[in-house]
C-alpha cells in the first residue's frame, strides 16, 4: 500500500471515532445532567419558567429518537427530532450555544482563548523540546561521565519538585523579591517570559531522562560504530545517524502531547492571570457553564484523534521498516 | 622470513595493551599484542569471543569507546604513522580512508533509516571531492564491483529490504568507497548463511586481489582462515598463542590451543566419532591465572606452567608459539 493510500484510509477511520466520541460527549454532558434550566434561571424560577426554558431549548424531547416526530412528520426527518440527533448536528456545525454565565457564544469564547492559550504552551513546547534533545544527545557522547550523571542527578531533582512550587518560587522569588518579571496580567511578552520560563524547566527533568534513555539504547547499535568508522564527525553521528533513529520513539511521546497544548496550562494560567482556555475552562468548571466545558472537550477530543493520525503517518516516514497494512 | 619482509608493511601493531574499567577495576583485554601486516597480505586473527580479537581490530582506527577503555600501551603504526598518538580530526581522516571496517552482523551495522544509496554516498563524500551525479556514479560503480544485481534500483532501497548476503555486500561497498590501504572485516561471513558465506569470501578475496589492500580478517572459523588467509595468529585471552603462516599452522599447529581448536572442527565422513572438545572455558578477565593462561585447560600442562607466563619465542623464521613445550602438541 503506498503512503497516500494509508494515510487517506488513516483519516477515514477517524470518522467513526469522531462521531463516537460526539455521542460519548451528549451521554455525559446532557443525557446524565439533565436540562440545566434550574442552573441557569436561578433559585426563583418557577415550574412554568423552566417548562418554557425547556422548551425553548429543546430539552422536552426525546433523548435519543422521536417516535413522536416520526408519526407527526410523517417522514424519517421527524425521526431525528430529539436531543442527541440535534446536538450531532449542532457539533459538526461548530455551534456549541452561548454561555451560561456570560451570555456569549462559546465559539467566540474558545477563539478568544486559544491565542493566549498558544502564545503560552507554544514556546514553552518548542523550547522545552530543543532544549531537552540537546541535553540527551550530550549525555548520549559523554555517557557514565560526569557531565552525564549530572545531568542525570539534576533531571531527578527538577521532577521532584512539584509543579506549584515552581510556580510559588518563580513569583516571589523572581516575580517580587527581585522584580525581574511581572507576575500578573497577559499585556505582552514581558508577561509570559516567566510562566514560559516555569513551564520549560519544570519539563526539562522528564523529557530529558526520557530521551537520554532512548538515545543511550541508540548510541550503542552497530550502525553508530560504522559512522564512526566511516570518519563521520561526532556532530554529524550524533544529529544524523543516532537522532533520526531516537526521533521514532520520541515522536510517539511528544506529537500526542501537542493537541494539550491548546487547552493552555490550568496552573500557569490561573495564577499569573493570562485569559487562555485553561483559564476559561477552570472558570467554567466552578459555575457548572456546561456548553463551555463540553466545547473544550470536543475541540480537544479532534486534536487528540487528528494528532494520533500524525503520529501513524510520521512514524512511516520516519521509519520505512514499518509496514503499511 | 620471506612474503612479508620482501613487502611494506602496512600495519605494525606493537606491544598492544588495552584496558577496561569494570565494576570490579580495570581489566586487560588486550595484553601485549604484537602483529605486522604487509602490503596486499591477509592476516587472519582467530580466537574464541571474548579473547581481545576484536578490540585489538577496533583499536586500530580508536573505534572501542573509550571510556569504557583505555588504551596503556603499545603502539599502532598505519603505513608509519601511530594511530594511537592522533588527535580527532586526524583519526576521522584515517577511518575510512586508509582503513575501513566490514563488521559482523551488515543488518544492524547499516543505518536502518537511510537508503543504501545514501549510505554508500555519505563515505564517498566524507573522503573524496566528488559531489552531485559524481557520487550517485560511484555508488553504482561500487555496487557493481561487488556483485549487487539491478544496483540502479537497489541503491534506492532501504537496509531491510536486502537480504543478509546482499547487506553485507553493501557494507564491502562503503568500505570500499574510498580505497582503503588496510580492510578490516571482523566476522565478516558469522551472521550469515552458510552458502551465503562462501560468496561473500570469495568476493572479499577477490577484491583484496584486484584492489591490493591488506586484509586483516577477525574470525573464529578456522574453516575462513584456510579459505582466505596468508597468516594466521591465534589469540587467548588477549595474548597471541601462535603466529605462523596458514598451511603450516592448519599442518601441524605447535601450540596446544590451537590443536584444539583444529580438533573441534566437526569433519565430514569421519564417522560416528565423538566431537573433541576443549574443556573447561577461558577464564574471566579478572581472574586471570598467574602463569600460562591457557594451562588450566591444557592436557599438556606441567606444574611449571601455572607459575610463570611462557614469552611468545619464535621456532622457526615467521612461526611463533607461546609454549615451552611446543615440540609435545602433536
Amino acid at each position: 500500500m503506498g503512503f497516500g493510500a494509508y494515510a487517506v484510509r488513516r483519516l477515514l477511520y477517524t470518522i467513526p471515532v469522531t462521531l463516537g466520541v460526539m455521542v460519548l460527549l451528549f451521554l455525559l454532558f446532557e443525557a446524565i445532567g439533565g436540562s440545566p434550566a434550574r442552573l441557569v434561571l436561578g433559585k426563583s424560577a418557577t415550574a412554568e419558567s423552566i417548562a418554557e426554558w425547556d422548551a425553548h431549548n429543546g430539552y422536552d424531547l426525546p433523548l435519543l429518537i422521536s417516535w413522536e416526530g416520526l408519526l407527526r412528520e410523517r417522514s424519517l426527518v421527524g425521526l431525528f427530532d430529539a436531543q442527541l440527533p440535534r446536538y450531532l448536528w449542532r457539533l459538526s456545525r461548530w455551534d456549541f450555544g452561548t454561555s451560561y454565565v456570560t451570555n456569549q457564544p462559546v465559539r467566540r469564547m474558545i477563539f478568544e482563548g486559544i491565542i493566549p492559550s498558544l502564545s503560552l504552551t507554544v514556546p514553552i513546547f518548542i523550547a522545552g523540546f530543543l532544549a531537552s534533545i540537546g541535553i540527551a544527545l550530550m549525555c548520549a557522547l559523554h555517557r557514565k561521565g560526569h557531565l552525564d550523571r549530572i545531568v542525570v542527578f539534576l533531571s531527578v531533582a527538577l521532577m521532584s519538585i512539584p509543579y506549584l512550587g515552581y510556580i510559588l518560587v518563580g513569583q516571589f522569588w523572581l516575580g517580587y523579591a527581585w522584580g525581574w518579571f511581572p507576575i500578573w496580567g497577559y499585556e505582552g511578552i514581558s508577561h509570559l517570559v516567566l510562566p514560559w520560563l516555569i513551564g520549560v524547566v519544570s519539563g526539562l527533568g522528564g523529557n530529558v531522562r526520557f530521551y537520554r534513555t532512548v538515545m543511550l539504547d541508540q548510541v550503542r547499535a552497530d550502525f553508530i560504530r560504522t559512522a564512526f568508522a566511516k570518519g563521520c564527525t561526532t556532530r554529524r553521528v550524533l544529529w544524523v545517524h543516532l537522532l533520526r533513529n531516537a526521533m521514532i520513539p520520541i515522536l510517539t511521546q511528544v506529537v500526542i502531547t501537542i493537541p494539550f497544548l491548546y487547552t493552555g496550562s490550568l496552573l500557569l494560567e490561573s495564577f499569573f492571570g493570562i485569559p487562555g482556555l485553561g483559564y476559561i475552562g477552570v472558570h467554567a468548571l466552578h459555575t457548572g457553564d456546561r456548553p463551555v466545558l463540553s466545547a473544550l472537550v470536543f475541540v480537544g477530543s479532534l486534536l487528540f484523534v487528528l494528532f494520533n493520525v500524525l503520529t501513524d503517518l510520521a512514524y512511516v516516514w520516519m521509519d520505512r521498516r514499518i509496514r503499511l497494512g | 622470513m620471506g612474503r612479508e619482509s620482501s613487502k611494506q608493511t602496512i600495519l605494525e601493531i606493537r606491544d598492544l595493551e588495552v584496558q577496561f574499567a569494570t565494576e570490579d577495576g580495570a581489566v586487560r583485554a588486550v595484553d601485549g599484542v604484537s602483529l605486522s601486516i604487509g602490503e596486499a597480505e591477509t592476516l587472519a586473527l582467530v580466537g574464541e569471543s571474548g579473547c581481545g580479537k576484536s578490540v585489538t581490530a577496533l583499536s586500530i582506527a580508536r573505534l572501542v569507546p573509550e571510556p569504557p577503555s583505555r588504551v596503556t600501551g603499545g603502539s599502532i603504526m598505519l603505513e608509519g604513522v601511530n594511530t594511537l598518538a592522533m588527535n580527532s580530526r586526524e583519526l576521522r581522516s584515517l577511518r575510512g580512508a586508509k582503513v575501513a571496517y566490514v563488521f559482523q552482523e551488515p543488518g544492524s551495522a547499516l543505518n536502518p533509516v537511510f537508503r543504501v544509496g545514501d549510505q554508500i554516498g555519505e563515505a564517498i563524500r566524507l573522503h573524496r571531492d566528488l559531489r552531485g551525479g559524481a557520487v550517485a556514479a560511484e555508488v553504482l560503480r561500487l555496487l557493481k564491483l561487488v556483485g549487487i544485481p539491478a544496483p540502479e534500483a537497489r541503491m534506492r532501497e532501504y537496509p531491510h529490504q536486502l537480504s543478509g548476503g546482499m547487506q553485507q555486500r553493501v557494507m564491502i561497498a562503503m568500505a570500499l568507497a574510498s580505497r582503503p590501504r588496510l580492510l578490516v572485516a571482523d566476522e565478516p561471513t558469522t551472521a550469515l548463511d552458510v552458502t551465503i558465506q562462501a560468496q561473500i569470501l570469495s568476493l572479499l578475496l577477490d577484491l583484496k586481489e584486484r584492489l591490493g589492500m591488506a586484509m586483516l580478517l577477525i574470525t573464529h572459523n578456522l574453516g575462513v582462515v584456510a579459505q582466505v588467509a596468508d597468516r594466521v595468529a591465534v589469540m587467548y585471552a588477549g595474548r597471541i598463542v601462535e603466529e605462523a603462516p596458514v598451511e603450516a599452522l592448519l599442518r601441524l599447529p605447535r601450540h596446544p590451543y590451537t590443536r584444539g581448536l583444529l580438533d573441534s572442527i566437526p569433519k565430514l565422513g569421519l564417522g560416528a566419532e565423538r566431537l573433541s572438545t576443549i574443556g573447561g572455558s577461558v577464564p574471566h578477565p579478572g581472574e586471570m591465572p598467574p602463569g600460562c593462561k591457557f594451562a588450566p585447560r591444557c592436557s599438556i600442562a606441567r606444574a611449571e606452567c601455572h607459575l610463570a607466563e611462557p614469552a611468545l619465542e619464535e621456532i622457526e623464521p615467521g612461526r611463533k608459539v607461546r609454549c615451552p613445550f611446543w615440540k609435545s602438541v602433536s
